[in-house]
Protein backbone atom coordinates (compact mmCIF):
# COMPACT_ATOMS: atom_id res chain seq x y z
CA UNK A 1 0.00 0.00 0.00
CA UNK A 2 1.39 3.86 -1.14
CA UNK A 3 0.32 6.50 1.25
CA UNK A 4 1.07 10.29 0.12
CA UNK A 5 0.26 11.94 3.04
CA UNK A 6 0.22 15.64 2.99
CA UNK A 7 2.55 16.16 0.22
CA UNK A 8 3.82 19.41 -0.60
CA UNK A 9 6.99 20.44 -3.04
CA UNK A 10 8.67 23.71 -3.22
CA UNK A 11 10.99 24.40 -5.87
CA UNK A 12 12.95 27.35 -4.63
CA UNK A 13 13.32 30.09 -7.50
CA UNK A 14 16.75 30.68 -8.84
CA UNK A 15 18.50 33.74 -10.27
CA UNK A 16 15.67 36.02 -8.20
CA UNK A 17 12.60 33.77 -9.58
CA UNK A 18 9.61 33.33 -6.94
CA UNK A 19 10.04 29.83 -6.03
CA UNK A 20 7.25 27.02 -7.58
CA UNK A 21 5.13 25.11 -5.52
CA UNK A 22 4.90 22.28 -7.76
CA UNK A 23 2.44 20.72 -5.43
CA UNK A 24 0.10 21.40 -2.81
CA UNK A 25 -0.94 19.56 0.16
CA UNK A 26 -1.71 15.65 -1.63
CA UNK A 27 -3.06 12.82 0.45
CA UNK A 28 -4.38 9.80 -1.40
CA UNK A 29 -3.88 6.03 -0.78
CA UNK A 30 -3.32 2.90 -3.51
CA UNK A 31 -3.76 -0.49 -2.31
CA UNK A 32 -1.87 -3.15 -3.30
CA UNK A 33 -2.01 -4.60 -7.15
CA UNK A 34 -4.38 -1.61 -8.32
CA UNK A 35 -3.69 0.22 -11.46
CA UNK A 36 -3.52 4.01 -11.08
CA UNK A 37 -3.40 6.63 -13.62
CA UNK A 38 -2.41 10.04 -13.01
CA UNK A 39 -4.28 12.90 -15.09
CA UNK A 40 -3.09 16.94 -15.19
CA UNK A 41 -2.37 19.58 -17.53
CA UNK A 42 1.33 20.13 -17.93
CA UNK A 43 3.20 21.15 -15.14
CA UNK A 44 0.95 20.49 -12.82
CA UNK A 45 3.06 18.29 -10.73
CA UNK A 46 2.47 15.00 -11.90
CA UNK A 47 6.61 13.74 -12.98
CA UNK A 48 7.31 15.72 -9.54
CA UNK A 49 4.66 13.20 -7.41
CA UNK A 50 6.05 10.26 -9.43
CA UNK A 51 9.69 11.60 -8.49
CA UNK A 52 8.84 11.66 -4.65
CA UNK A 53 7.19 7.71 -4.69
CA UNK A 54 10.18 6.78 -6.54
CA UNK A 55 12.37 8.41 -3.83
CA UNK A 56 14.17 11.09 -6.28
CA UNK A 57 13.53 14.00 -4.79
CA UNK A 58 11.97 14.11 -1.30
CA UNK A 59 8.80 16.08 -0.63
CA UNK A 60 9.01 19.68 1.19
CA UNK A 61 6.00 18.82 3.29
CA UNK A 62 4.97 15.87 4.00
CA UNK A 63 5.21 12.30 3.66
CA UNK A 64 4.75 8.80 1.12
CA UNK A 65 4.65 5.76 2.77
CA UNK A 66 5.01 2.09 1.35
CA UNK A 67 3.73 -0.30 3.62
CA UNK A 68 4.19 2.01 6.47
CA UNK A 69 7.87 3.00 6.03
CA UNK A 70 8.79 6.26 5.13
CA UNK A 71 10.09 6.74 1.49
CA UNK A 72 14.02 7.77 2.01
CA UNK A 73 15.27 7.05 -1.89
CA UNK A 74 15.07 5.01 -4.61
CA UNK A 75 14.88 0.98 -3.74
CA UNK A 76 14.51 -1.57 -5.88
CA UNK A 77 10.75 -2.21 -4.76
CA UNK A 78 9.76 0.87 -6.20
CA UNK A 79 10.30 0.29 -10.51
CA UNK A 80 10.30 3.02 -13.18
CA UNK A 81 9.77 3.34 -16.74
CA UNK A 82 10.16 6.92 -17.81
CA UNK A 83 9.00 8.85 -20.74
CA UNK A 84 12.08 8.73 -22.68
CA UNK A 85 13.76 4.71 -22.80
CA UNK A 86 17.04 5.54 -21.64
CA UNK A 87 18.54 2.48 -22.16
CA UNK A 88 21.89 1.85 -21.70
CA UNK A 89 23.63 2.05 -25.28
CA UNK A 90 27.05 -0.31 -24.34
CA UNK A 91 24.63 -3.04 -23.80
CA UNK A 92 22.36 -4.97 -26.28
CA UNK A 93 18.45 -5.57 -25.37
CA UNK A 94 19.28 -8.59 -23.79
CA UNK A 95 21.63 -7.09 -20.92
CA UNK A 96 19.68 -3.89 -20.39
CA UNK A 97 16.60 -6.30 -19.41
CA UNK A 98 18.88 -8.06 -17.02
CA UNK A 99 20.62 -5.04 -15.38
CA UNK A 100 18.67 -5.12 -12.12
CA UNK A 101 19.30 -9.25 -11.63
CA UNK A 102 23.11 -8.44 -12.91
CA UNK A 103 23.28 -5.95 -10.24
CA UNK A 104 21.22 -8.33 -7.33
CA UNK A 105 23.15 -11.55 -8.45
CA UNK A 106 26.31 -10.76 -10.36
CA UNK A 107 26.79 -11.77 -13.93
CA UNK A 108 26.79 -15.39 -12.96
CA UNK A 109 23.53 -15.62 -10.97
CA UNK A 110 21.08 -13.96 -13.28
CA UNK A 111 18.20 -16.02 -13.80
CA UNK A 112 18.37 -16.76 -17.46
CA UNK A 113 14.89 -18.61 -17.80
CA UNK A 114 13.47 -15.53 -15.97
CA UNK A 115 14.83 -12.66 -18.86
CA UNK A 116 13.58 -15.68 -21.21
CA UNK A 117 10.17 -15.39 -20.66
CA UNK A 118 9.87 -11.80 -20.39
CA UNK A 119 11.58 -11.30 -23.55
CA UNK A 120 8.97 -13.70 -25.19
CA UNK A 121 6.28 -11.91 -23.20
CA UNK A 122 7.53 -8.39 -24.90
CA UNK A 123 8.29 -10.20 -28.36
CA UNK A 124 11.81 -8.79 -28.08
CA UNK A 125 13.13 -12.20 -28.77
CA UNK A 126 14.49 -12.42 -32.01
CA UNK A 127 16.79 -8.75 -30.74
CA UNK A 128 18.00 -9.92 -27.73
CA UNK A 129 21.55 -9.44 -28.46
CA UNK A 130 20.73 -6.27 -31.15
CA UNK A 131 21.74 -2.49 -29.54
CA UNK A 132 19.10 -0.31 -28.14
CA UNK A 133 19.99 2.16 -30.90
CA UNK A 134 18.98 -0.07 -33.41
CA UNK A 135 15.39 -1.26 -32.37
CA UNK A 136 12.39 1.41 -32.68
CA UNK A 137 11.05 3.71 -30.23
CA UNK A 138 8.38 1.62 -29.16
CA UNK A 139 10.59 -1.55 -28.99
CA UNK A 140 12.90 0.14 -26.68
CA UNK A 141 10.56 1.39 -24.93
CA UNK A 142 9.16 -2.28 -24.48
CA UNK A 143 12.46 -3.16 -23.20
CA UNK A 144 12.94 -0.54 -20.41
CA UNK A 145 9.34 -2.02 -19.38
CA UNK A 146 10.90 -5.73 -19.26
CA UNK A 147 14.13 -4.01 -17.74
CA UNK A 148 11.46 -2.89 -14.58
CA UNK A 149 9.62 -5.84 -14.84
CA UNK A 150 12.04 -8.57 -14.43
CA UNK A 151 13.13 -7.59 -10.97
CA UNK A 152 9.41 -8.54 -10.56
CA UNK A 153 8.47 -4.45 -8.32
CA UNK A 154 6.07 -4.73 -6.14
CA UNK A 155 5.24 -1.18 -7.57
CA UNK A 156 5.70 0.19 -10.87
CA UNK A 157 5.71 3.85 -11.47
CA UNK A 158 5.50 5.11 -15.18
CA UNK A 159 5.83 8.03 -16.39
CA UNK A 160 3.86 8.70 -19.60
CA UNK A 161 5.90 5.91 -21.11
CA UNK A 162 3.76 5.94 -24.23
CA UNK A 163 3.74 9.65 -24.62
CA UNK A 164 6.50 9.54 -27.42
CA UNK A 165 4.63 6.88 -30.07
CA UNK A 166 2.29 6.70 -32.47
CA UNK A 167 -1.22 5.84 -32.15
CA UNK A 168 -0.86 2.41 -33.50
CA UNK A 169 1.88 1.70 -31.35
CA UNK A 170 0.54 3.27 -28.33
CA UNK A 171 -2.79 0.77 -28.15
CA UNK A 172 -0.36 -2.47 -29.16
CA UNK A 173 1.19 -1.16 -26.04
CA UNK A 174 -1.35 -0.07 -23.99
CA UNK A 175 -2.79 -4.05 -24.20
CA UNK A 176 0.35 -5.49 -23.36
CA UNK A 177 0.69 -3.59 -20.26
CA UNK A 178 -2.45 -4.75 -19.57
CA UNK A 179 -1.54 -8.14 -20.21
CA UNK A 180 1.49 -8.02 -18.18
CA UNK A 181 -0.15 -6.78 -15.36
CA UNK A 182 -2.90 -9.15 -15.06
CA UNK A 183 -0.21 -11.76 -15.21
CA UNK A 184 2.27 -9.99 -12.38
CA UNK A 185 -0.45 -7.93 -10.19
CA UNK A 186 2.25 -4.63 -9.47
CA UNK A 187 1.00 -1.60 -8.05
CA UNK A 188 1.29 0.63 -10.82
CA UNK A 189 0.88 4.22 -10.62
CA UNK A 190 0.39 5.81 -14.46
CA UNK A 191 1.39 9.00 -15.52
CA UNK A 192 -0.54 10.49 -18.86
CA UNK A 193 -1.99 13.35 -20.37
CA UNK A 194 -4.59 11.70 -22.41
CA UNK A 195 -7.61 11.44 -20.93
CA UNK A 196 -8.75 8.09 -22.89
CA UNK A 197 -5.81 6.61 -21.93
CA UNK A 198 -5.98 7.40 -18.28
CA UNK A 199 -9.31 5.62 -18.18
CA UNK A 200 -8.82 2.87 -20.45
CA UNK A 201 -5.95 1.67 -18.29
CA UNK A 202 -7.11 2.37 -14.79
CA UNK A 203 -9.33 1.32 -12.10
CA UNK A 204 -8.82 4.67 -10.37
CA UNK A 205 -7.67 8.77 -12.50
CA UNK A 206 -7.01 10.77 -10.24
CA UNK A 207 -7.12 14.33 -11.92
CA UNK A 208 -4.97 17.24 -10.82
CA UNK A 209 -5.45 20.35 -10.68
CA UNK A 210 -3.30 23.41 -12.56
CA UNK A 211 -0.02 24.22 -10.91
CA UNK A 212 0.05 23.97 -8.22
CA UNK A 213 -1.07 20.73 -8.61
CA UNK A 214 -3.67 19.33 -5.92
CA UNK A 215 -6.00 16.78 -6.25
CA UNK A 216 -8.87 17.91 -7.68
CA UNK A 217 -10.88 14.40 -7.97
CA UNK A 218 -10.50 10.88 -7.83
CA UNK A 219 -12.49 8.52 -10.47
CA UNK A 220 -13.00 4.98 -9.78
CA UNK A 221 -13.62 3.40 -13.66
CA UNK A 222 -16.49 1.46 -13.79
CA UNK A 223 -15.39 -0.48 -16.87
CA UNK A 224 -15.07 -4.60 -17.08
CA UNK A 225 -12.09 -6.10 -17.36
CA UNK A 226 -10.14 -7.17 -19.56
CA UNK A 227 -10.51 -3.74 -20.87
CA UNK A 228 -10.24 -2.92 -24.97
CA UNK A 229 -10.06 -0.24 -26.68
CA UNK A 230 -13.45 -1.11 -27.92
CA UNK A 231 -14.60 0.69 -24.59
CA UNK A 232 -13.81 4.17 -25.76
CA UNK A 233 -17.35 4.13 -27.71
CA UNK A 234 -19.80 2.45 -24.38
CA UNK A 235 -21.33 5.18 -22.61
CA UNK A 236 -19.71 4.42 -19.16
CA UNK A 237 -16.40 5.37 -21.13
CA UNK A 238 -18.28 8.71 -22.13
CA UNK A 239 -19.15 9.59 -18.45
CA UNK A 240 -15.95 9.18 -17.52
CA UNK A 241 -14.35 11.56 -19.89
CA UNK A 242 -16.74 14.28 -19.12
CA UNK A 243 -16.26 13.78 -15.56
CA UNK A 244 -12.44 14.05 -16.49
CA UNK A 245 -12.67 17.11 -18.54
CA UNK A 246 -15.19 18.91 -16.79
CA UNK A 247 -12.14 19.42 -14.19
CA UNK A 248 -9.47 19.94 -16.93
CA UNK A 249 -11.43 22.51 -19.29
CA UNK A 250 -14.02 23.35 -17.19
CA UNK A 251 -15.06 25.84 -19.83
CA UNK A 252 -14.52 24.12 -23.51
CA UNK A 253 -16.76 20.58 -21.83
CA UNK A 254 -19.56 23.07 -21.59
CA UNK A 255 -19.50 23.85 -24.92
CA UNK A 256 -19.18 20.06 -25.88
CA UNK A 257 -21.28 18.79 -23.46
CA UNK A 258 -23.87 21.24 -23.19
CA UNK B 1 44.36 17.91 -37.38
CA UNK B 2 47.25 19.66 -34.99
CA UNK B 3 49.32 21.32 -37.49
CA UNK B 4 47.03 23.21 -39.48
CA UNK B 5 46.86 25.58 -36.40
CA UNK B 6 50.58 26.81 -36.97
CA UNK B 7 53.15 27.01 -33.62
CA UNK B 8 51.29 25.86 -29.83
CA UNK B 9 50.89 29.20 -28.96
CA UNK B 10 47.91 28.96 -26.76
CA UNK B 11 47.57 25.28 -27.66
CA UNK B 12 44.82 24.64 -25.44
CA UNK B 13 42.81 27.37 -26.83
CA UNK B 14 42.89 25.58 -29.84
CA UNK B 15 42.02 22.81 -28.42
CA UNK B 16 38.27 24.31 -28.49
CA UNK B 17 38.50 24.80 -32.43
CA UNK B 18 39.93 21.46 -32.52
CA UNK B 19 36.81 20.02 -30.70
CA UNK B 20 34.82 21.73 -33.02
CA UNK B 21 36.72 20.63 -35.77
CA UNK B 22 35.79 16.93 -34.41
CA UNK B 23 32.24 17.90 -34.25
CA UNK B 24 31.96 19.11 -37.49
CA UNK B 25 33.47 15.61 -38.78
CA UNK B 26 31.12 13.83 -36.93
CA UNK B 27 28.24 16.18 -38.54
CA UNK B 28 29.66 14.88 -41.47
CA UNK B 29 29.31 11.30 -40.72
CA UNK B 30 26.14 11.63 -39.14
CA UNK B 31 24.74 13.46 -42.76
CA UNK B 32 26.48 10.22 -44.33
CA UNK B 33 24.93 7.83 -42.16
CA UNK B 34 21.30 9.62 -42.25
CA UNK B 35 21.67 9.30 -46.57
CA UNK B 36 22.02 5.74 -45.48
CA UNK B 37 25.72 4.70 -45.13
CA UNK B 38 25.35 5.27 -49.34
CA UNK B 39 28.66 4.01 -50.53
CA UNK B 40 28.06 6.64 -52.83
CA UNK B 41 27.73 9.74 -51.09
CA UNK B 42 30.96 8.99 -49.53
CA UNK B 43 32.79 8.41 -52.80
CA UNK B 44 31.28 11.63 -54.35
CA UNK B 45 32.62 13.39 -50.78
CA UNK B 46 36.12 11.65 -50.60
CA UNK B 47 36.38 12.42 -55.04
CA UNK B 48 36.04 15.85 -53.86
CA UNK B 49 38.71 16.13 -50.91
CA UNK B 50 41.30 14.40 -53.75
CA UNK B 51 40.53 17.20 -56.40
CA UNK B 52 40.74 19.80 -53.60
CA UNK B 53 44.52 18.21 -53.02
CA UNK B 54 45.33 17.66 -56.60
CA UNK B 55 44.42 21.26 -57.49
CA UNK B 56 46.21 22.79 -54.59
CA UNK B 57 49.35 20.68 -55.67
CA UNK B 58 49.11 21.60 -59.31
CA UNK B 59 48.89 25.48 -58.28
CA UNK B 60 51.83 24.96 -55.99
CA UNK B 61 53.96 23.24 -58.93
CA UNK B 62 52.78 26.16 -61.27
CA UNK B 63 53.42 29.13 -58.88
CA UNK B 64 57.04 27.05 -58.11
CA UNK B 65 57.94 26.65 -61.62
CA UNK B 66 57.07 30.67 -62.58
CA UNK B 67 59.46 31.28 -59.61
CA UNK B 68 57.04 34.47 -58.86
CA UNK B 69 58.97 33.00 -54.94
CA UNK B 70 62.94 32.37 -55.34
CA UNK B 71 63.71 28.96 -55.15
CA UNK B 72 64.67 28.80 -51.35
CA UNK B 73 61.94 30.73 -50.90
CA UNK B 74 59.29 28.01 -52.49
CA UNK B 75 60.37 24.63 -53.70
CA UNK B 76 58.85 22.63 -56.62
CA UNK B 77 56.64 19.67 -55.55
CA UNK B 78 59.48 17.58 -57.57
CA UNK B 79 62.24 19.10 -54.97
CA UNK B 80 60.00 18.20 -52.48
CA UNK B 81 60.00 14.27 -53.53
CA UNK B 82 64.05 14.60 -54.08
CA UNK B 83 64.58 15.76 -50.46
CA UNK B 84 62.01 12.92 -49.24
CA UNK B 85 64.14 10.47 -51.12
CA UNK B 86 66.75 11.55 -49.72
CA UNK B 87 66.08 12.37 -46.56
CA UNK B 88 64.85 8.71 -46.25
CA UNK B 89 67.67 7.22 -48.13
CA UNK B 90 70.46 9.25 -46.67
CA UNK B 91 68.81 10.90 -43.70
CA UNK B 92 68.98 14.41 -42.48
CA UNK B 93 71.16 15.70 -39.35
CA UNK B 94 72.46 12.06 -39.03
CA UNK B 95 69.66 9.86 -39.22
CA UNK B 96 67.02 8.53 -41.64
CA UNK B 97 63.31 10.50 -41.94
CA UNK B 98 61.75 7.21 -40.67
CA UNK B 99 63.87 7.73 -37.28
CA UNK B 100 63.45 11.32 -36.82
CA UNK B 101 59.60 10.41 -37.11
CA UNK B 102 60.04 7.52 -34.64
CA UNK B 103 61.70 9.49 -32.30
CA UNK B 104 58.97 12.22 -32.19
CA UNK B 105 56.22 9.80 -32.12
CA UNK B 106 58.12 7.87 -29.09
CA UNK B 107 57.85 11.40 -26.51
CA UNK B 108 54.52 12.31 -28.21
CA UNK B 109 52.58 8.22 -27.26
CA UNK B 110 54.43 7.97 -23.71
CA UNK B 111 53.61 11.84 -23.00
CA UNK B 112 50.19 11.16 -24.95
CA UNK B 113 49.30 7.97 -22.87
CA UNK B 114 50.27 9.13 -19.38
CA UNK B 115 48.39 12.23 -19.89
CA UNK B 116 45.49 9.87 -20.72
CA UNK B 117 45.28 8.12 -17.91
CA UNK B 118 46.23 10.11 -15.46
CA UNK B 119 43.51 12.32 -16.84
CA UNK B 120 40.66 10.05 -16.89
CA UNK B 121 41.41 9.11 -13.33
CA UNK B 122 41.71 12.39 -12.01
CA UNK B 123 38.81 13.49 -14.55
CA UNK B 124 36.39 10.68 -12.22
CA UNK B 125 37.88 11.89 -8.82
CA UNK B 126 37.17 15.93 -9.33
CA UNK B 127 33.63 15.04 -10.58
CA UNK B 128 32.80 12.48 -7.81
CA UNK B 129 34.61 14.02 -4.81
CA UNK B 130 33.51 17.88 -4.66
CA UNK B 131 37.37 18.50 -2.04
CA UNK B 132 39.30 16.96 -5.50
CA UNK B 133 38.22 19.13 -7.61
CA UNK B 134 37.83 22.27 -5.53
CA UNK B 135 41.74 21.32 -5.34
CA UNK B 136 42.26 20.96 -8.72
CA UNK B 137 39.89 22.89 -10.97
CA UNK B 138 41.92 26.55 -9.79
CA UNK B 139 45.19 25.40 -10.88
CA UNK B 140 43.58 24.14 -14.16
CA UNK B 141 41.77 27.41 -14.57
CA UNK B 142 45.44 28.97 -13.98
CA UNK B 143 46.92 27.09 -15.92
CA UNK B 144 44.61 26.55 -19.24
CA UNK B 145 45.38 29.88 -20.87
CA UNK B 146 49.05 29.78 -20.28
CA UNK B 147 50.86 28.94 -24.18
CA UNK B 148 52.85 25.63 -23.47
CA UNK B 149 55.53 26.94 -25.65
CA UNK B 150 56.03 29.69 -22.14
CA UNK B 151 57.31 26.30 -20.47
CA UNK B 152 59.87 25.15 -22.50
CA UNK B 153 62.57 27.65 -21.10
CA UNK B 154 61.55 26.80 -17.39
CA UNK B 155 61.57 22.98 -18.55
CA UNK B 156 64.85 22.80 -20.18
CA UNK B 157 66.11 25.10 -17.21
CA UNK B 158 64.66 22.67 -14.84
CA UNK B 159 65.48 19.16 -16.96
CA UNK B 160 67.98 19.73 -19.43
CA UNK B 161 67.35 18.87 -22.74
CA UNK B 162 67.23 15.15 -22.67
CA UNK B 163 63.73 12.87 -23.40
CA UNK B 164 62.40 14.43 -20.05
CA UNK B 165 61.58 18.13 -20.97
CA UNK B 166 59.79 17.06 -24.05
CA UNK B 167 57.15 14.21 -22.32
CA UNK B 168 56.67 16.59 -19.31
CA UNK B 169 55.54 19.47 -22.00
CA UNK B 170 53.61 16.78 -23.75
CA UNK B 171 52.25 15.63 -20.74
CA UNK B 172 51.21 18.94 -19.60
CA UNK B 173 49.90 20.12 -22.56
CA UNK B 174 47.69 17.01 -23.37
CA UNK B 175 46.31 16.38 -19.20
CA UNK B 176 43.89 19.27 -18.82
CA UNK B 177 42.20 18.17 -21.99
CA UNK B 178 41.79 14.65 -21.12
CA UNK B 179 40.65 16.06 -17.24
CA UNK B 180 38.07 18.57 -18.33
CA UNK B 181 36.51 16.26 -20.96
CA UNK B 182 36.08 13.36 -18.63
CA UNK B 183 34.83 16.03 -15.63
CA UNK B 184 32.36 17.53 -18.28
CA UNK B 185 31.23 13.93 -19.51
CA UNK B 186 30.61 12.79 -15.81
CA UNK B 187 28.86 15.76 -15.20
CA UNK B 188 26.88 15.33 -18.39
CA UNK B 189 25.52 11.83 -17.59
CA UNK B 190 22.33 11.96 -18.04
CA UNK B 191 19.83 11.64 -15.03
CA UNK B 192 17.72 9.30 -16.35
CA UNK B 193 20.44 6.54 -16.66
CA UNK B 194 21.32 7.23 -13.07
CA UNK B 195 17.92 6.81 -12.00
CA UNK B 196 17.19 3.89 -13.61
CA UNK B 197 20.10 2.16 -11.96
CA UNK B 198 19.14 3.17 -8.40
CA UNK B 199 15.76 2.27 -8.52
CA UNK B 200 17.20 -1.08 -9.37
CA UNK B 201 18.98 -0.99 -6.36
CA UNK B 202 22.83 -0.26 -7.78
CA UNK B 203 25.33 0.59 -5.02
CA UNK B 204 27.06 3.46 -5.69
CA UNK B 205 29.99 1.76 -6.67
CA UNK B 206 27.90 0.23 -8.72
CA UNK B 207 26.16 2.99 -10.57
CA UNK B 208 29.76 4.11 -11.00
CA UNK B 209 31.26 0.93 -12.34
CA UNK B 210 28.06 0.40 -14.70
CA UNK B 211 26.65 3.23 -15.19
CA UNK B 212 29.35 6.24 -14.82
CA UNK B 213 32.54 4.77 -16.38
CA UNK B 214 30.95 3.42 -19.52
CA UNK B 215 28.49 7.08 -20.06
CA UNK B 216 31.60 8.70 -19.86
CA UNK B 217 33.78 6.67 -22.83
CA UNK B 218 32.58 8.81 -25.31
CA UNK B 219 33.85 11.88 -24.33
CA UNK B 220 36.87 10.16 -23.32
CA UNK B 221 38.07 9.71 -26.55
CA UNK B 222 36.85 13.33 -27.75
CA UNK B 223 39.36 14.45 -24.99
CA UNK B 224 42.16 12.02 -26.22
CA UNK B 225 41.48 12.65 -30.08
CA UNK B 226 41.43 16.55 -28.70
CA UNK B 227 44.37 15.81 -26.94
CA UNK B 228 46.37 13.80 -29.16
CA UNK B 229 46.22 16.32 -31.81
CA UNK B 230 47.86 19.25 -28.82
CA UNK B 231 50.18 16.36 -27.90
CA UNK B 232 51.75 17.00 -31.62
CA UNK B 233 51.51 20.67 -31.62
CA UNK B 234 53.62 21.07 -28.29
CA UNK B 235 55.80 17.84 -29.09
CA UNK B 236 56.82 20.43 -32.77
CA UNK B 237 57.60 23.09 -30.39
CA UNK B 238 59.71 20.96 -27.78
CA UNK B 239 61.56 19.88 -30.55
CA UNK B 240 62.44 23.06 -31.89
CA UNK B 241 63.69 24.76 -29.00
CA UNK B 242 65.02 21.72 -26.78
CA UNK B 243 66.70 19.09 -29.60
CA UNK B 244 68.93 17.68 -31.58
CA UNK B 245 66.73 15.27 -33.19
CA UNK B 246 62.83 14.84 -34.07
CA UNK B 247 60.76 16.16 -37.04
CA UNK B 248 60.44 19.31 -34.72
CA UNK B 249 63.93 20.05 -35.18
CA UNK B 250 64.00 18.77 -38.71
CA UNK B 251 61.84 21.81 -39.34
CA UNK B 252 64.00 24.41 -37.89
CA UNK B 253 67.07 22.65 -38.59
CA UNK B 254 66.22 22.81 -42.87
CA UNK B 255 64.69 26.76 -41.76
CA UNK B 256 68.73 27.63 -40.49
CA UNK B 257 70.27 26.38 -43.50
CA UNK B 258 67.28 28.01 -46.39
CA UNK B 259 66.54 24.12 -47.67
CA UNK B 260 62.89 24.73 -48.08
CA UNK B 261 62.17 21.42 -49.65
CA UNK B 262 63.23 19.79 -46.10
CA UNK B 263 61.09 21.66 -44.52
CA UNK B 264 58.24 21.27 -46.60
CA UNK B 265 59.30 17.33 -46.11
CA UNK B 266 59.61 17.42 -42.36
CA UNK B 267 56.11 19.42 -42.11
CA UNK B 268 54.59 16.62 -44.54
CA UNK B 269 55.46 14.44 -42.15
CA UNK B 270 54.82 15.87 -39.15
CA UNK B 271 50.83 15.94 -41.03
CA UNK B 272 51.16 11.98 -42.31
CA UNK B 273 51.95 10.72 -38.90
CA UNK B 274 49.30 13.22 -36.41
CA UNK B 275 46.99 12.11 -39.44
CA UNK B 276 47.76 8.16 -39.14
CA UNK B 277 47.92 8.39 -35.08
CA UNK B 278 44.37 10.23 -34.92
CA UNK B 279 42.98 7.13 -37.74
CA UNK B 280 44.73 4.39 -35.16
CA UNK B 281 42.74 6.07 -32.41
CA UNK B 282 39.52 6.90 -34.49
CA UNK B 283 39.50 2.65 -35.23
CA UNK B 284 40.25 1.76 -30.92
CA UNK B 285 37.18 4.35 -30.51
CA UNK B 286 34.99 2.48 -32.69
CA UNK B 287 35.86 -0.22 -31.61
CA UNK B 288 35.73 0.79 -27.59
CA UNK B 289 32.07 2.81 -27.79
CA UNK B 290 30.37 1.69 -31.24
CA UNK B 291 27.44 3.58 -29.75
CA UNK B 292 29.03 6.88 -29.83
CA UNK B 293 26.88 9.37 -31.54
CA UNK B 294 23.86 6.58 -31.54
CA UNK B 295 22.61 7.17 -28.17
N1 LIG C 1 13.99 20.60 -10.57
C1 LIG C 1 13.10 21.60 -10.64
N2 LIG C 1 13.44 22.85 -10.28
C2 LIG C 1 12.56 23.86 -10.34
N3 LIG C 1 11.28 23.73 -10.74
C3 LIG C 1 10.88 22.51 -11.12
C4 LIG C 1 11.76 21.38 -11.09
N4 LIG C 1 11.07 20.30 -11.52
C5 LIG C 1 9.83 20.73 -11.80
N5 LIG C 1 9.70 22.05 -11.55
C6 LIG C 1 8.48 22.86 -11.71
O1 LIG C 1 7.43 22.20 -11.03
C7 LIG C 1 6.24 22.24 -11.80
C8 LIG C 1 5.73 20.83 -12.00
O2 LIG C 1 6.61 20.13 -12.85
P1 LIG C 1 6.36 18.62 -13.28
O3 LIG C 1 7.52 18.22 -14.12
O4 LIG C 1 6.08 17.81 -12.10
O5 LIG C 1 5.06 18.79 -14.18
P2 LIG C 1 4.27 17.66 -15.00
O6 LIG C 1 2.91 17.63 -14.45
O7 LIG C 1 5.04 16.40 -15.01
O8 LIG C 1 4.23 18.32 -16.44
P3 LIG C 1 4.27 17.58 -17.88
O9 LIG C 1 2.92 17.03 -18.13
O10 LIG C 1 4.56 18.70 -18.81
O11 LIG C 1 5.35 16.54 -17.82
C9 LIG C 1 6.58 22.94 -13.09
O12 LIG C 1 6.12 24.27 -13.00
C10 LIG C 1 8.07 22.93 -13.16
O13 LIG C 1 8.53 24.10 -13.75
MG1 LIG D 1 6.10 15.28 -16.51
Amino acid sequence: MIQIEGVRKVFPGRAGNPPTVALEEMHTQIEDSQFITVVGPSGCGKTTLLNIIAGFEAPTAGSVLVDGQAVMGPAADRAVVFQQPSLYPWLNVRNNVSFGLTLKHGRRGVDHKRVDEILEIMGLSQFARHAPYELSGGMQQRVAIARALVVQPKILLMDEPFGALDAQTRGDMQAFLLQLWRRLRPTVLFITHDVEEAILLGDRVLVMTPRPGRLAEEITVELERPREYAMVLTDGFTVHKRQILRVLRPDQTELHAG
Amino acid sequence: MSIRGGPALGGIQSAQDQADDAALQADAQLADAARGAGGDGRWRRRLVSVTVAAALVALWAIVAALRVFGRAELPTPLRVVHDFVHAVVQGYGGHSLLAQAQISVERVVVGFIAAAFLGVVVGMFMAIIPVVHDAIDPMLQFLRPIPPLAFIPLLVTWFGIGELPKVLLIFFCTLPIVILNTLSGVRGTQKSRLRVAQCLGASRAQTLRHVILPSVLPEVFTGMRVGLGVSWTCLVAAEMVAASRGLGWMVLQAGHYLQSGMIFVAIITIGVVGFLMDFALRLIEQRVVPWKGKA
